[in-house]
């Protein structure tokens, strides 16, 4: 058992080889699955998620500690699905048409990746066709929709309006982001949150997968 | 027109400035944090070539949101002409961290290691933000009897980010390499253009904070 308190650690501390090696030992002492996940593994995510809120701990140490939990998160996925055992939900995310910047977004992935849930990342300069054929394709729980420029930012209302039209909204929680954004935004054009950084954007997700 | 290349050295980023930039303040990074951020360093030193480019012109604030360079209306919005007041000149500048720093962050892409994409990001931002004050320091020494404002950007305080296409008409469309797509997004991405006032008795006040709505801005005061 004393690996699994070390793998708390591993993802705490962002060691990702460690992390590996103590998910191995886990699985070979036939350690529940979902029990790593919910009592070690997310811990450990919520505890630098409160570091980060708290000013202890700033954007490396989350994508370091959201790349662990992904690595150990690889080596269980067989068994969640061997036990039946669902995933925390599915996001399809990208930024939106004519612009290019995806670091913000990709922050994102990674941590809504790090903390369970399985991301398509759709890359960037994307149309909303393309957004509502990943949705439906991936039967999505969630859209996430990134710009960094107030040129870009209005495409996101058109995005949200195509997906009406193609009859998906009620299928999809649709959660948007990036510099120019802010929650007036997101309530002026029907998306259902709005986050300002990658680590807020997970606990909105939760809070939108159980509202 | 003075377009010029910036030899890395005068604007060398200490690894302290990034771990300031990245938010650390006291705090200290873990090892490979730090690691990864001396190895971009040390790549950059060898293969970055930022540049900058500005024009001088006569023009004058028109009304309370507008300032006219040659044949050019710059719709700056309220808070940025009042913060130009009393300008008797301005100069409209590009600066770029450079297609090589472009190339290096494509490079880096292929890799899928977040953390090294986001501290790179990071050093681009910082890069091309010391290659403007590089041209600040460039204005001062060119013109030593006047005062400047600080550098203000089409996107910020609402002015609006398709009045660049001014900016890049002015400087002759295509300034330091620096291209514009139809959305106003500037290839390189780690780019900057916008306008400086000079004059005997300009403000030297920043971003106006207080009146604008982007709390997510960058620049805002901590």
């Amino acid at each position: 058992m004393e690996s699994i308190d070390k793998l708390y650690e591993a993802i705490l501390k962002g060691n990702l080889p460690l992390a590996v090696e103590m998910t191995k030992i886990a699985i070979e002492e036939k350690i529940d699955p979902k029990s790593i996940i919910d009592n070690y593994m997310s811990k450990a995510m919520d505890e630098i998620g409160s570091r980060f809120e708290n000013g202890k701990a700033f954007v490396p140490e989350l994508l370091m500690s959201a790349r662990a939990m992904k690595g150990a998160l690889e080596l269980l996925k067989p068994l969640l699905v061997d036990n039946n055992i669902p995933r925390a939900g599915t996001i399809v995310i990208g930024t939106v048409k004519g612009d290019l910047h995806d670091i913000g977004k990709n922050l994102v992935a990674s941590m809504l990746e790090g903390s369970g849930f399985e991301v398509i990342n759709l890359g960037v300069d994307i149309s909303s066709e393309k957004f509502i054929a990943s949705v439906v394709e991936h039967k999505a729980n969630i859209l996430c929709l990134s710009a960094l420029l107030t040129t870009t930012m209005n495409y996101m209302k058109e995005v949200i309006r195509a997906i009406e039209t193609a009859g998906v909204r009620d299928k999809v929680k649709i959660m948007i982001g990036g510099a120019p954004i802010n929650s007036a935004f997101a309530k002026e054009i029907g998306a259902d949150g709005y986050s300002s950084n990658a680590n807020a954007a997970v606990s909105l997700a939760k809070q939108l997968l159980a509202s | 027109m003075d377009d010029n290349s910036i030899a890395y050295s005068e604007i060398e980023l200490s690894p302290e400035e990034v771990l300031n930039e990245i938010g650390y303040g006291e705090s200290h990074p873990d090892n490979e944090v730090m690691d990864v951020i001396l190895q971009l360093l040390a790549l950059l030193k060898r293969e970055v070539q930022p540049r900058y480019v500005y024009l001088i012109s006569d023009g004058r604030i028109e009304g309370t949101t507008a300032v006219h360079i040659q044949n050019h209306v710059l719709n700056t919005g309220p808070t940025i002409s009042r913060l130009l007041e009393k300008s008797t000149s301005f100069a409209v500048f590009a600066a770029t961290a450079g297609v090589e720093f472009e190339r290096i962050i494509q490079e880096y892409k292929k890799t899928e290691d977040i953390l090294v994409h986001y501290i790179l990001d990071v050093i681009g931002t910082t890069v091309v933000e010391k290659a403007g004050d590089y041209l600040e320091s460039k204005l001062e020494k060119n013109f030593p009897d006047m005062l400047h404002t600080h550098r203000f950007s089409p996107g910020y305080c609402n002015w609006h980010l398709t009045e660049q296409r001014k900016i890049f008409a002015l400087l002759g469309n295509r300034p330091c390499g620096i291209t514009l797509s139809d959305v106003c997004l500037m290839h390189p991405i780690k780019s900057i253009s916008g306008i400086i006032g000079i004059g005997k008795d300009v403000q030297t006040k920043k971003y106006a904070c207080q009146y604008c709505e982007l709390e997510t801005c960058y620049k805002r005061k901590k």
